[in-house]
């Protein structure tokens, strides 16, 4: 029985289940991970959506600030995987909020010291609400910086400089941005882009990393068509 | 799982008697034909390695039929049962002892591992033997040693249920004509020498099956009020009941391999047995990622979800505590696997729609306005609306939107329907949530801490403003009931606000296994 018959019904059937095993292992390497792989983005976004209804005047903020800090990070020359890593941390920056009063989040006074101590606290509740899922762990400390300045003059630790992760740098810069041109409780009036543009550019070197802000301008010129004439202009 | 002991040694020393007989009716009554002996041998090897990289996916039931069934019948009418009793034997011996060294091995090398970080020396870790450890604790799996008593009782059991699972099904093969492919011989018939007589085969075996699993979960898991020998047949009824579906579902989906195997391997031989093994193994490895990447990614979401509703401390342990009951409802009503699965995150994730409820309202000590009831009445469909836009999640939307409405058609969301739009899976998470939220002794389960500076004072005080910064201390409850009132609570909600089914296995559930099962 060991001489090999090849007759046309063993091709057709061991043709059949050789081509069973390979759509069921493109299936499970190829299609399922980019399926769960959009499920997780989706996801998250919505759930960062979630949190931000309980913020008047932010929803949409993360989603922004998350296209805008991966078309920076990838002028900087990240790539890949990292690039999608920084995009949950644009989303997830501010999951902390969760976790802040209401009432805190959409006052319009100045808010006192120990007010001020429980809204700085976003930072840490978010990174420690990253911190807790294994698939999002390696994003804790992006989440725990996204509020610190170059000079050091940030929250919640203070760090200086290249102290403070690149990603992080950038999702202040992209964060801030955002923050001055939408409605928020605490300004008046929003910003035009150009004011905007204009303020980030004041912060270079002090809140903002020099780097960052001429990418993050340059990403603006290129995508909106604002001219350094302009903003200075303005 | 509890088993009687003494009941179990008689049922697994009868199948094994059986298990013996029938190899000696094989052995005596079905002609050898040709030489099998080959065959057999790499039978049992490549038997062994499909058994070594099989995926457990069952619920935590050993109701599946060993992913090796179709082989072992392919053995059979290919070569002979004799030389099939022998290869189901054979690579049971060979898998056991490699997934006992596999374990042994992992183990060892962990701790090889875990001695090089103590000492900071520092271990060679690449990715290939890392991935290799991966695979070798995977296969790896002890020898379930309690006693050596329950070892040498627990493989005549496993011995036995292979033997079973082939012989019978041997012997009826052949005497209803069926003839050894290795060796046909002159006018054979496919559907008269094949076909008709390894459909026997293949409904014997399931047959054989069934009854050795009923025999021993005969005895196991004592069932309360049934005692005696009325209990043992009540456990083999629901064995029965239970297991027969899913053991006809898994025979049709074996056939679905064993005939191409069967086919091929007459044909080629051995090429032919790689050929039809390896789409089994690539399903099973797509269907293990399939469980593991939706395990991670649920997992991921309600942590996330948790965190998101962490304001509250108590909140994390009330939802474990719904999450824990709930499941252990739904296993109870015995709803479906995927529903049971599904419920632990539902229930993490029922009050989702909270979070754009204001604290002062949920916290708020006083009577809510009308305005401030109709913002938290929402919640529900806002949790429903956020839930409908998570991928995978979709089936449960409607679990969260009527966690809060009625049996009778009360409640809220407001809703046209008279409650029989609420799935029971809602009913659970609502007899659920309604009794911890009972039972639960929040105030006195927190730290005290102060809302507005953070302020904690010494250990037991709990001051109604804080000291510090002279903050009124806002939230207050309600003094928390005992268990029997709650439970009493329960009962007169019964066909009102309480699901009757579910209120039912609620209660048949505690008084078996107490309130929570760890307690």
């Amino acid at each position: 029985m060991h001489n090999y018959h090849f007759t046309p019904g063993v091709v057709i059937t061991g043709g059949i289940l050789l081509s069973i095993a390979v759509l069921s292992v493109y299936v499970s390497r190829v299609y399922l991970p980019a399926k769960i792989r959009s499920a997780y983005l989706k996801s998250i976004t919505v759930l960062a959506a979630a949190v931000e209804t309980k913020d008047s005047g932010t929803v949409g903020h993360a989603q922004r600030v998350a296209e805008i800090t991966v078309e920076v990070a990838r002028r900087l020359g990240v790539e890949g995987s990292e690039l999608e890593r920084i995009q949950y941390a644009a989303l997830l920056m501010d999951m902390g909020k969760a976790n802040v009063p209401q009432a805190l989040l959409n006052k319009s006074d100045p808010l006192t010291p120990g007010e001020w101590a429980i809204l700085q606290s976003h930072a840490r509740l978010g990174a420690e609400m990253v911190a807790a899922v294994p698939f999002l762990a390696d994003l804790e400390e992006i989440v725990l910086h996204h509020h610190e300045f170059c000079d050091g003059t940030g929250y919640p630790s203070g760090l200086a400089g290249e102290q403070i992760p690149l990603a992080s740098r950038v999702l202040c810069v992209a964060a801030d941005y955002d923050a001055m041109i939408s409605d928020r409780p605490y300004h008046p009036r929003p910003l035009s882009p150009q004011e905007a543009i204009e303020e980030i550019r004041r912060g270079a070197g002090a809140k903002y990393d020099p780097r960052v802000v001429e990418v993050f301008l340059d990403m603006l010129a290129a995508e909106h068509g604002f001219s350094e004439e302009q903003a200075k202009a303005a | 799982m509890q088993v009687d002991l003494r009941l179990y040694k008689v049922v697994v020393g009868f199948l094994f008697a059986c298990a013996v007989g029938v190899t000696a009716v094989v052995w005596t009554h079905v002609p050898l034909v040709g030489n099998p002996w080959p065959g057999a041998l790499q039978f049992i090897v490549l038997t062994a390695v499909v058994e070594l990289f099989a995926v457990d996916l069952r619920e935590g039931k050993c109701t599946s039929v060993s992913p090796a069934s179709p082989i072992f019948w392919v053995a059979t009418c290919v070569l002979g049962p004799l030389a099939a009793v022998v290869v189901s034997v054979g690579s049971a011996a060979v898998s056991l002892s490699a997934k006992c060294a596999c374990f042994h091995a992992s183990r060892a090398w962990q701790r090889r591992r875990d001695r090089g970080r103590e000492t900071g020396e520092p271990v060679a870790e690449s990715g290939l033997s890392e991935a290799v450890f991966r695979s070798v604790s995977n296969i790896g799996s002890p020898w379930k040693v309690e006693s050596l008593m329950i070892t040498t009782f627990y493989l005549a059991s496993y011995v036995a249920s292979v033997v079973l699972d082939v012989g019978p099904a041997g012997l009826a093969y052949y005497y209803l004509g069926g003839r050894f492919l290795i060796d046909p011989g002159r006018d054979f018939n496919v559907l008269q020498n094949f076909a008709f007589p390894f459909a026997a085969l293949v409904c014997v075996s399931g047959f054989a099956h069934l009854a050795e699993y009923a025999l021993i979960m005969s005895s196991m898991d004592p069932i309360p009020g049934a005692k005696g020998f009325y209990g043992v047949l009540l456990r083999m009824r629901l064995a029965v009941v239970e297991t027969g579906l899913p053991i006809v579902k898994g025979q049709m989906f074996l056939s679905a391999v064993a005939l191409p195997l069967a086919y091929l391997y007459s044909q080629i031989g051995l090429l032919g047995f790689v050929l039809a093994i390896t789409p089994v193994l690539a399903l099973r490895d797509f269907f293990s990622q399939w469980v593991e990447e939706k395990t991670a990614y649920l997992n991921t979401i309600t942590t996330l979800a948790t965190y998101m509703q962490h304001y509250h401390p108590y909140t994390r342990g009330h939802l474990k505590r719904v999450a824990d009951m709930s499941e252990r409802l739904a296993r109870e009503l015995r709803l479906p696997v995927e529903s049971i699965r599904h419920m632990n995150a539902a229930s993490f994730l029922h009050d989702i729609g909270k979070i754009g409820v204001s604290e002062e309202i949920l916290d708020k000590p006083a009577q809510l306005t009308d305005e401030e009831w109709d913002k938290i009445k929402e919640h529900p469909v806002k949790g429903a609306e956020i839930i409908s836009h998570l991928e995978f999640l979709e089936g449960m939307v409607d679990w969260i939107k009527y966690h809060h409405k009625w049996y009778n058609g009360s409640g809220y969301p407001a809703t046209s329907g008279d409650g029989s739009e609420i799935p029971i899976e809602a009913a659970i998470i609502a007899t659920a949530d309604a009794f911890d939220a009972m039972t639960d002794d929040r105030e006195l389960t927190i730290e005290w801490k102060c809302d507005c500076c953070g302020f904690q004072p010494d250990e037991g005080q709990r001051p109604a403003l804080c000291p510090e910064c002279g903050a009124e201390k806002r939230r207050r409850y309600r003094e928390p009931r005992t268990q029997d009132d709650a439970i009493d609570e329960l009962r007169r909600g019964v066909g009102s606000q309480f699901h009757p089914q579910v209120v039912k296995a609620f209660l048949c559930m505690v008084e078996r296994d107490g309130i929570r099962l760890n307690a």
